[in-house]
């Protein structure tokens, strides 16, 4: 079909011809020749002789071979075209191939490679594309994806994999999970998988350097197209914050439940108590009458204090605080002289040391209770003969009042949730202590309601040291 | 041949690596059971350190057999010794850290808070450190990694004599202690000793990558 066309152009001498017709035309020349020297020798017109017939010979050879050569060189030029046009194909950059072919055939294998090329590359362009898109779409997800091979190499993990396990980058090549992910629980889940085949759903607690999480890990084993497996894929999904706030809240339901309980068995059991008959006995009568006293105040306070904090979490939403200047040392010292019964009792020191000029701008008496809070705090968990240091200064706008203790401490683990309503470090112990559990809560509403915020630092044994971070204006 | 061996030195590397993490679990929540008298934490401790035997001789088991059947030289040669001294102070430190959950739980019993935690908490984070040092040295082969570990090791040092001076303070101010300063000193102890088997693994490593043992000779660091 290709020769078709070729022949249409027949006049262009640039146009190239088929290997048949070439071998055609050579052979037409030699039988013109041996035509020749043949009609020459029968009419006598040249004499056979041996030396005759031995020239015409070796000219007919000669002019056969020179052709050849010159036909080989053309298709050794052809060759090396294909073979360009070859590399051209996977070469990422590929270069135009300017020569044409003289020979027919060529021209074709040429001109199908040049359409499949196209195509090749079309395809490689898709599957490129393809590509790219899946790795955008893995790397946009929030949750961690890590998927690994049947022996547990890891093939491919997106960057939010890496972002939640803590890791700056994977190493190169194919790394186990054992040398990326020094997880136990993880690793036992990775060889459930490839072991069982059944997909596994698990909460996992993940350390990174200082913090931990809790992920929920979902495996899916997977499986080439022939049902084999070829590994399994994990999907990770940050659920730390979630499980924080589902303990708080259940926390929360059973604390306040408890808290409110314990006021109200109390006074019920006394008054049944009264009622049976102690009522007749006044001097039994009188204490069981100013337990159940003691006990409607303390249940009293509670409400107060979840009234107070309500009205503080409205307040402060809405910006309603109403602030005036004052001194910051007058604020101080009037929270002092409020706890100083208490602190009397224990014969404990309060120092005090502030700027008799710092003044700032906020509600006084929002403050005041706050720091009798963290002093009254710090006064039940510091023993007899102790001190309570109190402290303030004006860092960058900002008013910093300090309580530090050096009492008991408070584990590390409770730091976090120490701000939380009716949480209790030591249940059996603050409760003896007295306190209805709201304290810092509250502390922590007034700092939010005037913008600020609070924070503690403490070690077990040596102290804690609570920071109201206020600022001035 | 060699396939097979690059197979099994690759299996081995993951258990020795699984070994590892369990170890560096327990000893994270060793701790964090001490500093938080947590007696479930201890717990588990001494419930996992059974897991931690079983696969250092797992370990060991894969060490030998890939020396009868294979009988690596040079590179592959000095992997398999590193592994099974690894193998020994990985098993080790997760007997310490049991160690430290025992005090725990003793702790508990006396109902008792932990003394000197600031110092303990410190010691940990520098042995945790120098642990996850020493592994990430022995997964990059990186010398320099481990080059630092040895340094790491006179940090614990030093706090572990702080550990004790606070120690004889204590006892002297507060003779009614006693039982809590010496279990404080204990865990102190074991923390040093964690430490210095960190430093073992960091110059096994150093052995493995260079062939040269660095054991006995601190002043190659000067």
């Amino acid at each position: 079909m290709f020769r078709k066309s070729g022949l249409e152009k027949e006049e262009d001498t640039l146009q190239p011809r088929g290997i048949q017709q070439k071998i055609l035309i050579l052979q037409t020349i030699t039988i013109a020749f041996t035509a020749c020297a043949l009609f020459a020798f029968t009419t006598g017109l040249a004499p056979l002789s041996a030396k005759t017939a031995t020239i015409a010979l070796f000219v007919i050879i000669a002019q056969a071979l020179l052709l050849t050569m010159l036909q080989a060189r053309t298709l050794k030029k052809d060759f090396e075209l294909i073979s360009r046009t070859i590399k051209n194909l996977t070469s990422t950059s590929p270069q135009d191939v300017e020569a044409t072919p003289k020979t027919q055939e060529v021209v074709e294998v040429l001109s199908t490679l040049d359409i499949e090329t196209q195509k090749a590359r079309h395809q490689m362009e898709n599957i490129v594309g393809q590509k790219r898109e899946l790795d955008a779409v893995l790397e946009s997800m929030a949750e961690g994806v890590i998927a690994i091979d049947s022996r547990e190499r890891i093939l491919n993990m997106n960057s939010a994999a890496l972002a939640l396990l803590g890791l700056s980058d994977l190493p190169a090549g194919k790394p186990s999970i054992q040398e990326v992910i020094r997880n136990s629980e993880f690793q036992k889940i990775a060889r459930q998988i490839l072991l069982s085949h059944h997909s596994i759903q698990d909460d996992i607690v993940f350390y990174t350097d200082q913090t931990e999480v809790i992920l929920q890990v979902n495996a899916v084993p997977l499986q080439n197209s022939e049902g084999e497996s070829m590994g399994a894929l994990f999907v990770f999904h940050d659920i730390t914050k979630l499980r924080k706030l589902e303990s708080m809240r259940s926390d929360f339901v059973a604390n306040v439940s408890h808290e409110l309980k314990t006021p109200i068995t109390s006074i019920k059991g006394f008054v049944e108590t009264l009622l049976d008959g102690a009522i007749d006995s006044p001097a039994d009568a009188r204490r069981f009458i100013e337990i159940v006293g003691k006990q409607s105040e303390r249940l009293s306070d509670i409400i107060d204090d979840l009234l107070s904090l309500s009205r503080l979490e409205q307040g402060g939403d809405e910006d309603q605080i109403s602030r005036e200047p004052i001194l910051v040392r007058t604020v101080i010292e009037s929270a002092t002289l409020a706890c100083q019964h208490e602190a009397r009792e224990k014969n404990i020191s309060i120092e005090v040391s502030c700027d008799p000029s710092l003044s700032f701008n906020v509600n006084s008496h929002l403050v005041e209770q706050a720091l009798v809070n963290l002093i009254s705090n710090g006064l039940k968990y510091s023993d007899d003969r102790n001190r309570i240091e109190i402290s303030a200064e004006l860092v960058q706008d900002e008013i910093r009042l300090r309580v530090q203790d050096f009492g008991s401490g408070i584990s590390k683990v409770h730091l976090p949730r120490l701000f939380e309503r009716f949480y209790r470090v030591d249940k059996a112990r603050s409760r003896k202590l007295g306190g209805t559990g709201l304290g810092l809560a509250i502390v922590k509403h007034i700092a939010q309601a005037h913008k600020g915020y609070i924070n503690v630092e403490s070690t077990v044994g040596e102290g804690s040291t609570f920071t109201l971070h206020l600022p001035q204006r | 041949m060699t396939i097979h061996l690059d197979a099994e030195i690759d299996k081995l590397k993951q258990r020795l690596l699984a070994l590892s993490a369990l170890v560096e679990e327990s000893l994270h929540k060793a701790v964090d059971g001490y500093l938080e008298t947590n007696q479930a934490l201890a717990d588990y401790v001494i419930d996992r350190d059974n897991e931690i035997d079983r696969l250092e001789v797992e370990v060991e088991e894969d060490c030998l057999k890939i020396l009868a059947l294979h009988q690596p030289v040079a590179n592959d040669l000095r992997f398999i010794v590193a592994v099974l001294k690894m193998n020994n102070d990985l098993e080790r430190i997760g007997d310490l850290a049991t160690n430290i959950a025992q005090r725990t739980k003793s702790l508990v019993k006396l109902d008792e808070s932990p003394l000197f935690a600031k110092n303990i908490e410190q010691m940990t984070t520098g042995a945790r450190k120098m642990l996850k040092q020493s592994l990430e040295a022995l997964i990059k082969v990186d010398e320099e990694l481990a080059k630092g570990v040895r340094e790491a090791d006179n940090e614990v040092d030093d706090l572990n004599r702080n550990t004790y001076r606070l120690a004889m303070e204590k006892i002297e101010t507060e003779p009614t202690s006693l039982n809590r300063v010496l279990l404080s000193l204990s865990v102190s102890r074991n923390l040093e000793r964690i430490a210095d088997l960190a430093t073992n693994i960091a110059e096994d490593v150093i052995y493995m990558i260079s062939g040269e043992i660095v054991r006995h000779r601190h002043h190659i660091l000067e």
